[in-house]
């Protein structure tokens, strides 16, 4: 069978946010080449008090998406280098975008996830890294795991932002390799009680119904069923808002 | 979509607690708010005594978290009731799980106003529920202590606990809100223990309001995002409390 690359994504805003009637502050893209060679996925989930996280967390994903595309051989020839150079233009960015809107740049942090998918003629090499809160997991072998520690402080309001000072001492990055299917989970700090099991890191059935749409389904049909969902499941579990993106190989 | 395997069921979803809110309530019950003046009461005060507001106050706190459907399950309510001497009167644990509101009685055996010993009992308390959190796995906010209290400190004990307090307040680890009851309390010295927030006086006493706009407060914190700054509800301060 040959292999495909699948990704998809969305992101709605939460309850909290409805009942306010402000906008979402997640983002979240996907993006597959048309080679079938390289796959993403990114996230950014805005900083709650800052008033243009949301345009600083589309900011985000857009460069990461960007740069993972176009600098697929430096980041796996030193993936830790990599994973602060990718921060550090995001920041470099979002400085441009602050500077030309005439705002402080701090409005516009947010927390970074990403998964990349390099793939070579019957193996894989995959990119993945997280700064903030949130979740990466992995699928392999049938199984689902958290990938990261999500770089909280002691309380369930703080975390780190692109725009911190220190990110790049908290930006954790991972490269690995296969040859058989995997398949990567973001998904922001709203949907993460749905998916983990904060006590012990096990992962919820939610994540295995999710991974177990790609043998199935086409990509646009994921698509619509990773934002129906949001919507009408995983936003009802949460004030917060909501965004989930995917990236896999089979 | 067409296929029911791409709704995700409501049973497969993890179950994490709700995030909480840990609120330690310090309560003054030194024998001056009997309202008595033969018992340090500045003001002589007889119908409802200063007590007996206070427990109205703190039932309605009770009753208004209660109908909150967010605040119910994520705000924990501890109660230290304090004069020469502090006691835990009520301990963490969930409002859904709380049937009746402790009351708070005179405390007639040890007169006086041990300020800093209360508020280290409120301090070791709320770090051991912190400590049962991480332990359990459950997320929490920023810990809160509501002072209330009508007297002047009777000892040093507040001075010792000084540092402590502010090094949690400023580096934010704590919410402190010290408010004073009637003409005989010292705010100066409330807000000297608070770096960031100047003690308030109660209006008479409007423990209700107070209580009222509590519940509010911790209701809106328990809806708060990551990096969402939750600012006090200032115009509802001026139906209960002024500088």
């Amino acid at each position: 069978m040959k292999a495909h690359l699948k990704v998809a994504s969305g992101f709605a805003a939460g309850r909290s946010h409805l009942h306010r009637q402000r906008s979402c502050e997640d983002y979240a893209i996907s993006y597959r080449a048309r080679t079938q060679k390289f796959a993403c996925a990114v996230l950014a989930d805005g900083a709650g008090s800052k008033s243009k996280s949301a345009h600083g967390a589309m900011v985000a994903c857009a460069t990461a998406a960007r740069l993972l595309e176009n600098n697929g051989t430096n980041i796996l020839n030193d993936p830790s280098a990599a994973g602060v150079s990718l921060l550090h233009t995001i920041q470099t960015e979002l400085r441009r975008v602050a500077d030309e809107q005439g705002e402080p740049y701090e409005e516009y942090g947010s927390t970074l996830l990403f998964a990349a998918i390099y793939r070579q003629k019957t193996t894989w090499n995959a990119f993945l890294g997280q700064l903030g809160d949130g979740v990466v997991i992995c699928r392999d072998h049938c199984s689902c795991r958290p990938v990261f520690q999500a770089t909280n402080g002691e309380f369930i309001n703080e975390t780190v932002f692109t725009t911190c000072v220190h990110a790049h001492r908290h930006i954790q990055t991972l490269l690995f390799s296969g040859s058989g299917s995997v398949g990567f989970l973001l998904a922001s700090d709203g949907v993460t009680p749905s998916l983990i099991d904060r006590s012990t890191g096990v992962t919820s059935n939610a994540c295995a119904a999710i991974f177990s749409w790609v043998k199935k389904h086409r990509q646009s049909v994921i698509n619509s069923a990773i934002q129906c969902n949001l919507e009408g499941v995983f936003r009802e579990n949460t004030f917060d808002d909501v965004s989930l993106a995917m990236a896999s190989y089979l | 979509m067409s296929s029911t395997d791409l709704i995700i069921r409501k049973e497969d979803l993890g179950t994490n607690p709700t995030s909480r809110v840990p609120i330690c309530l310090v309560l003054d019950c030194s024998p001056s708010m009997s309202g008595n003046p033969e018992w340090g009461a500045a003001v002589a005060q007889s119908n409802p005594t200063p007590i007996e507001a206070l427990n109205d106050g703190v039932e309605h706190f009770f009753r208004s978290l209660h109908e909150d459907i967010v605040a119910v399950h994520a705000a924990e309510v501890a109660i230290i009731a304090f004069s020469g001497i502090a006691q835990g009167i009520a301990d963490f644990q969930s409002l859904s799980r709380v049937d009746s509101t402790p009351r708070l009685m005179i405390e007639t055996n040890h007169g006086g106003t041990s300020l800093g010993t209360a508020l280290s009992l409120a301090l070791k308390k709320l770090d051991e529920r912190k400590a049962e959190y991480q332990e359990a796995g459950v997320d929490y906010f920023q810990p809160w202590i509501v002072l209330l209290t009508d007297g002047i400190p009777t000892d040093d004990t507040h001075l010792a606990i000084r540092a402590d307090l502010h090094k949690r307040i400023n580096s934010r680890r704590l919410s402190f809100f010290p408010i004073g009851v009637g003409q005989g309390v010292d705010l100066r010295v409330l807000s000297d223990l608070s770096p960031n927030r100047p003690a308030l006086r109660l209006q008479g006493l409007k423990f209700n309001e107070f209580f009222e706009w509590l519940s509010r407060s911790v209701s809106r914190t328990s809806q708060s995002i990551p990096g969402e700054e939750v600012p006090l509800d200032q115009d509802g301060i001026k139906g209960w409390g002024s500088l």
